[in-house]
């Protein structure tokens, strides 16, 4: 009881104390109320301008969902191919680097280009960034799997799709999961930078309240896809505890 | 999909059947085996012996001396780089149950107790009711069967072992081997064990091959004692155990068992000088 109070009673007291300082700093007029906005201001946009950011969040929740799944998807899919065949290892994995080190805000301009203005273009720059941890964990965890069990498969004539299956793939569901949390961050940065030039949800809105001088606004808009990513990381780590609960140490019960 | 799928569906008496697979052991005829690692490195060199069909052998040797890897040879997880190692030339061409035992449990985490035991019937194709009734029953032999629905990360080390053993009985091997299995337990929970190894080698009557560095549990446990030699990458001397056939927690007060690791352990000693 005292450990959880503490846990939940700290992080609410730094929030509290960080908001006072903040408040009273701006209204002391010590930092200028245009480059950064008191918190009441910043609370009284996001009521006021609700109708505006709602549409926005979730236009933006959606592409974030939709390239989240296919980071996913594609992600664990391409480390299987790249793990069942050394020559496509060796020929693509590379190539996969790619995504981690592109500039997206470079090539936003692109994507729009090929996709047109909205939510396509927006789940492109979203998956470009967030579908590397997916590939790059999932292939750690593939090969990690433990030497002793892969000769307990082979020794019982195992194929590779029981392999893939049964130990392969349950392995790596610990770092999977690692890669997803870092995957799910990265989908929400990526889709407000599609959002910046796409023309659609919150990064729009950003855009444009920047455009008008309205820093309350930016930093209520910042907030929401924030606050966007936090649930997806949450919601992600819901669904590791789920899986991992009864045998993995990452997520072992406390006693 | 495998042959042993099939098998349990031929048209041979289910007794005649299971007596067939309990009275044979698989024999083991090695001659002239080497096996060099990629470093160079030797541990195996011009290796001959010949092991009886259900018969109890015990591999020891300092540690380093190449016992794994002779285990691991046999088991068919490593070709040899030269020699002829021929398991169950007897049976001919047809499918042979081979099981191994790890030194640690090395059991699938995420499954339960009963889910680990299946898992090599799973693999070989056969049916689920065979599955669970087949791991239900070396469950049962082990004294795990109230523990079947446990996570492996609620068992004690023993009963991971336990757990193990289980798994690798469940295919009712004709030739089981074991690579410093106990090692890692405590000194009670090993000695038991060991005896309940004996015993069930008593009932099953399949070969086994058991690696170890402990002197007292290989004069316990096998009926004949092969010693490597980390000089030579070879056997150092073969020790048939006087003991008696059936063997108890008294066997290790008699006098043949305290002569036998007596000789054994100046043998040891000349080895390591």
């Amino acid at each position: 009881m005292k450990v959880h109070l503490k846990k939940v009673g700290l992080p609410v007291l730094a929030f509290i104390a960080v908001i006072s300082v903040w408040e009273s700093i701006v209204r002391l007029g010590w930092i200028s109320a245009f480059i950064l906005p008191e918190p009441s201001k910043v609370w009284s946009s996001l009521i006021e301008d609700w109708p505006e950011l709602w549409v926005a969040l979730k236009t933006t929740t959606f592409s974030v969902g939709i390239s989240f799944f296919l980071s996913v998807s594609i992600g664990i899919c391409s480390a299987i191919l790249l793990f069942t065949s050394e020559m496509v290892l060796l020929a693509l994995y590379p190539y996969t680097i790619f995504f981690q080190t592109v500039p997206i805000i470079a090539i936003a301009p692109l994507l729009v280009i090929w996709f047109g203005y909205g939510v396509p273009a927006v789940v492109a720059s979203a998956f470009i960034v967030s579908v590397f941890p997916v590939i790059a964990s999932t292939l750690t965890g593939l090969l990690s799997a433990d030497p002793a069990l892969r000769d307990l498969f082979k020794l019982y004539r195992a194929s590779r799709t029981q392999s893939m299956v049964k130990l392969y793939l349950p392995s790596s569901i610990p770092y999977i999961m690692n890669g997803l949390r870092i995957s799910g961050g990265l989908a929400v940065i990526g889709a407000i930078v599609g959002e910046f030039l796409g023309g659609v949800g919150i990064g729009s809105v950003i855009d444009v309240a920047r455009a008008q001088q309205r820093i309350d606004k930016v930093f209520a808009s910042v907030l929401l896809a924030s606050a966007l990513g936090l649930l997806l990381i949450k919601s992600i780590d819901g669904v590791s505890y789920w899986l991992l609960r009864h045998w993995h140490p990452s997520e072992a019960k406390e006693s | 999909m495998s042959a042993f799928g099939s098998r349990n569906e031929c048209s041979t008496p289910k007794e005649t059947r299971k007596l067939i697979a309990m009275s044979f052991g698989l024999s083991i005829h090695a001659e002239k085996i080497s096996q060099q690692f990629a470093t160079g490195l030797m541990p195996i060199r011009d290796l001959s012996f010949i092991c009886a069909p259900g018969e109890f052998i015990a591999l020891l040797g300092p540690s380093g001396c190449g016992k794994s890897t002779l285990l691991r040879m046999i088991a068919g997880l490593r070709k040899p780089s030269s020699g002829t190692l021929a398991v169950g030339q007897e049976q001919g061409a047809s499918e042979k149950r081979v099981s191994y035992v790890f030194q640690e449990a090395y059991l699938l985490p995420w499954r339960k107790v009963l889910e680990n035991v299946t898992l090599p019937l799973e693999l070989l194709g056969a049916s689920r009711v065979e599955r669970e009734f087949k791991a239900r029953t070396v469950l049962e032999r082990v004294g795990l069967i109230d523990f079947e629905s446990y996570y492996p990360s609620e068992l004690s080390g023993g009963m991971k072992m336990r757990v193990s053993l289980a798994r690798s009985l469940v295919t009712e091997p004709q030739l089981l081997l074991l690579d410093e299995p106990f090692a890692a337990l405590d000194e009670v929970t090993r000695l038991k064990l060991d005896q309940e190894l004996r015993d069930l080698w008593l009932e099953a009557k399949m070969t086994v091959v058991f690696v170890t560095h402990s002197i007292s549990e290989a004069a316990f446990l096998a009926d004949r004692i092969v010693m490597l030699s980390k000089k030579t990458s070879g056997i150092a001397q073969e020790l048939t155990n006087p003991l008696p056939r059936e063997r108890s927690f008294a066997t290790r007060a008699d006098s043949r068992f305290t002569e036998l690791t007596q000789q054994l352990f100046s043998q040891f000693q000349e080895l390591e000088a």
